[in-house]
């Protein structure tokens, strides 16, 4: 009932130790970006059932159920669906349209129907893949990757290291958040509010009630945290000269993988301009 | 060493408002390799002392030298003092910076910015001081309380700091661990010439430190060894502090004529003479020691059988953290309870020992995944069941006061409850003011008061406030008294004593010390890995003493001196309630051995 733990799954890695949480996180990073990139420029049905061919190899060498994954998509869902209702509703097409029904701006054609659907599916492969890299990724290998590959950025004066720590303090209050309001949350049911009742209006004002107490103790946290960070020598010897723990070595597998990628991503690509 | 003279800090805000320095004109010492422990109220200043130890706050006038470097100074300098100050704050949760624990340890070596080598080096040797080798590639996020702060411990000793600070590190761990934990940095002092300076609230914990300095209202008070410090046992008191009660016991039997006690005991062997050898051992029993069969036979208790009629009854429940994803964690195992209303019920175990997702059960905020949980005879799982009907019966003191008082001021924040309830204003306002008064807390004078600006003490007992204003039947106190000092933990006491007197009021105490709950209590039920292990009466839960602290659950401070002498003299009794008991007893022993 009162756990949010168990629905808010963004940014959680899973160690199971599958190939995919074992890859080298600079390439895993790489295919990423293409993937995402790729679903992006696709615009052919054909192209994306064998990108869905592609998507459930890598979810089985994730070792992770589908569900899991899906379930952070719920709320989202109605989201989607009212987007998807807008924009059949004002899809204008650009020949002389076939309408399925017809009112005033409004307007119900095949072509707008297939070309939302679309857009939807994009969107939840979109979804797909990032969730599969930040569920198959811990938040070091994730930023230690970005800054190996932003390295380059940092030489011409980009302080890309700094923009990273920023990236790991926020993932890293996400679940401290989550178990605040939920703390919050049984608080304030324990003496008599009800979260469950009401409509959208009055729970979107109760979930108001959670804000302040929300921001003065996040304020706090930020403060802790900064003096330990200080303490620890952060920000020490001028610049943002950190050296780190980590190396990485690139593996056969993570070759394979990204070879893989490229091969797919450019068949998806040609698939598509054929299909068109 | 690190040297201040004539320190005074004033936070900027404070001052406007005409309050006095948090630290006024303090100077003083601290050497290499010497185990210092700060004691004052909360409040007293120590926390700002130990901010401007480590430079994190700078002195408004006096100066502060750390190996002769200033801390006022910028660059170069600051970070030299930095490394060599290391400090480890209460909770973990706040001062943890990455992800899993080796990268945490690997952090402060990351930003001097020394070789790959020299960090693996580095973050090799704090893991293993801290025996923490086998935990290095897991995720911060699955460690306990107790091990993150060794992780938070081995983080500062990979910078190899001169002079490490603790300010309150045992707040959020108790029992075996936080023994644990102060051993190993009296070993860090003697082993390598750290210099420890510790804050805490517990005076037992510092028997063995090599220096006390007493604060209070910014200056300090006293400063000298334990035994020096502990002989003015008036003055502490008079300060909102105490002594360990091994030193008021050996106190009070020296005044009765005991002769062979020394003038300020600090440990419990200090209390009775040795062993002669010609006196065996068999001479001294007085009593047939608690026998082994005896406890068995007791132990079958009723109280562990659910019985309907009660106000609470569970019956096999568990309930299953984080359901139905890959960190699904089984909190509660087939717990079967009951409590009876008007009963006042301890609810005692580790950290992670299922306390809170019961207190969560009970209250009705989340259901058992499995078995069965009545609320005055009904099963709460049937449709048409009145969840709010439950909530409305059942407060919940949760463990931090913060996370439970939500609006501006605190008349605003009492009356949330009877708000939430649509009691007309005359109501709501009669129930703040009956509530703020039975906790002690004047309601012309805290009425319009903002929250935020309450202290410890003050912030728990409008939290307190606000649930009675709820006016509940049955009321749960989560930890209560973690983060108080001496003062704050008496004056809490004494409140929920008077709440337990009200006839028709159920008390349930969670805690995972049996300090406060044993002599508060009539029921204890012990959990361990989310389950009920035994429940029984204060006494006999006591006899079992020796289990308990395997438990890592904390004694009171009677049981543990019963305990550690008990080696010598085996006919010695756990299961003493208090500080009278434990005197009957020991004078028992006393008057055999004469």
């Amino acid at each position: 009932m009162l756990e949010l733990s168990r629905y808010v799954t963004f940014g959680q890695y899973v160690n199971n130790s599958s190939a995919l949480a074992r890859m080298d996180p600079r390439v895993k990073l790489i295919c990423a970006v293409l993937l995402i990139g790729l679903t992006s420029f696709l615009s052919s049905y054909l192209a994306f059932a064998l990108c869905l061919l592609f998507c459930i190899v890598l979810h089985r060498m994730s070792h992770l159920s589908l569900g899991y994954i899906l379930r952070s998509l719920r709320p989202f869902i109605i989201f989607l669906f009212i987007a998807f209702i807008f924009q059949v509703l004002f899809y204008t097409p650009a020949k002389a349209p076939q309408w399925l029904w017809h009112w005033w701006i409004l307007g119900i054609s095949q072509a707008g129907i297939l070309a939302s659907l679309l857009t939807i599916v994009r969107v939840l492969f979109l979804y797909y893949l990032a969730t599969m890299l930040s569920f198959t990724t811990s938040m070091v290998d994730l930023t230690d990757g970005m800054e190996s590959l932003g390295a380059p950025l940092q030489k011409i004066g980009i302080p890309i290291n700094a923009l990273i720590m920023v990236l790991v303090i926020a993932l890293k209050f996400v679940p401290i958040f989550v178990t605040e309001v939920e703390r919050l949350m049984k608080a304030q049911t324990a003496r008599g509010l009800n979260f469950d009742q009401g409509n959208l209006f009055q729970r979107v004002s109760k979930m108001a009630l959670l804000l302040i107490p929300l921001f003065v103790s996040g304020f706090k946290k930020v403060k802790v945290l900064n003096i330990a960070m200080e303490a620890r020598c952060y920000g020490s010897s001028g610049g943002w000269h950190r050296t780190r723990l980590r190396a990485f070595q690139l593996q056969r597998f993570d070759v394979l993988a990204l070879i893989l990628t490229i091969l797919v991503s450019s068949m998806l690509v040609i698939v598509n301009i054929i299909a068109f | 060493m690190i040297e201040l003279k004539n320190v005074t800090f004033n936070y900027s805000t404070q001052e406007e408002a005409g309050i006095p320095p948090a630290v006024q004109d303090i100077s003083l010492q601290i050497h290499a390799g010497e185990t210092v422990a700060i004691i004052g109220h909360n409040g007293s200043g120590k926390s700002t002392l130990t901010k401007l130890l480590a430079a994190i706050l700078v002195p408004q006038s006096g100066s502060i030298l750390v190996d002769e470097l200033p801390t006022a100074s910028l660059g170069a300098d600051l970070w030299q003092i930095r490394q060599r100050v290391g400090i480890v704050f209460q909770n973990p949760d706040d001062q943890l910076i990455a992800s899993t624990v080796i990268d945490e340890v690997a952090f402060g070596p990351e930003n001097l910015g020394f070789s790959r080598s020299e960090i693996a080096a580095r973050v090799q040797n704090a893991l293993q001081v801290l025996e923490l080798e086998a935990y290095a590639q897991l995720s911060i996020s699955e460690l306990s309380v107790s091990l993150k702060q060794r992780v938070a411990i081995a983080g500062v000793l990979a910078m190899q700091p001169r002079y490490l600070i603790l300010d309150e590190p045992t707040t959020m761990i108790s029992g075996k661990t936080a023994d644990q934990l102060l051993k190993t940095v009296q070993r860090l002092a003697h082993e390598q010439g750290i210099a420890v300076i510790h804050i805490t609230h517990f005076m037992q914990e510092i028997v063995s430190f090599d220096r006390v300095i007493v604060m209070d209202a910014g200056r300090i008070l006293m400063d000298g060894t334990p035994n020096e410090i502990f002989a003015r046992m008036a003055e502490l008191q008079a300060v909102g502090l105490d002594v360990p009660l091994v030193t008021q016991l050996g106190h009070v039997l020296r005044a009765q004529g005991w002769a062979n006690i020394p003038p300020v005991v600090l440990t419990p062997e200090q209390l009775l003479p040795p062993l002669d050898l010609e006196q065996s051992s068999s001479a001294i029993v007085v009593d047939p020691p608690v026998s082994a069969d005896f406890l068995s036979a007791q132990a079958p208790v009723h109280l562990s059988v659910p019985d309907p009629s009660a106000i609470f009854a569970l019956k096999e429940a568990s309930y299953i953290l984080r359901k139905d994803t890959p960190f699904a964690h089984e909190a509660l195992r087939r717990v079967s309870l009951s409590i009876r209303a008007g009963q006042t019920v301890g609810l005692v175990g580790p950290t992670g020992s299922g306390k809170s997702t019961l207190i969560d059960v009970l209250a009705g905020l989340i259901k058992p995944s499995s078995g069965l949980f009545f609320f005055e005879a009904e099963n709460t799982a049937i449709k048409g069941f009145n969840m709010a009907r439950l909530r409305s019966r059942v407060g919940v003191v949760f463990q931090s006061p913060d996370s439970q008082i939500f609006e501006e001021t605190v008349g605003k924040d009492v009356s949330f409850g009877p708000r939430q309830r649509k009691v007309t204003l005359a109501e709501s306002r009669r129930l703040v003011q009956e509530s703020l008064e039975a906790v002690g807390l004047s309601y012309e004078d805290f009425r319009s008061r903002y929250t935020y600006a309450l202290s410890g003490g003050e912030k728990r007992r409008v939290a307190i406030a606000g649930v009675l204003a709820c006016e509940p039947k049955v009321i749960i106190f989560d930890e209560p008294m973690a983060g108080l000092d001496p003062r704050g933990r008496r004056e809490l006491f004494g409140l929920i004593q008077t709440l337990k007197q009200s006839e028709d009021l159920t008390v349930i105490y969670a805690s995972s010390s049996l300090k406060d709950v044993i002599e508060l209590v009539d029921t204890i039920h012990i959990l361990d890995k989310g389950s009920v292990l035994f429940s029984d009466v204060p006494r006999q839960i006591l006899a079992q003493a020796h289990e308990l602290h395997a438990l890592d659950i904390a004694l009171p401070e009677t049981v543990q001196i019963a305990l550690s002498l008990r080696s010598r003299f085996p006919s010695l009794r756990t299961d003493v309630l208090d500080q009278a008991e434990l005197e009957a007893e020991l004078r028992k022993i006393h008057d055999h051995i004469l």
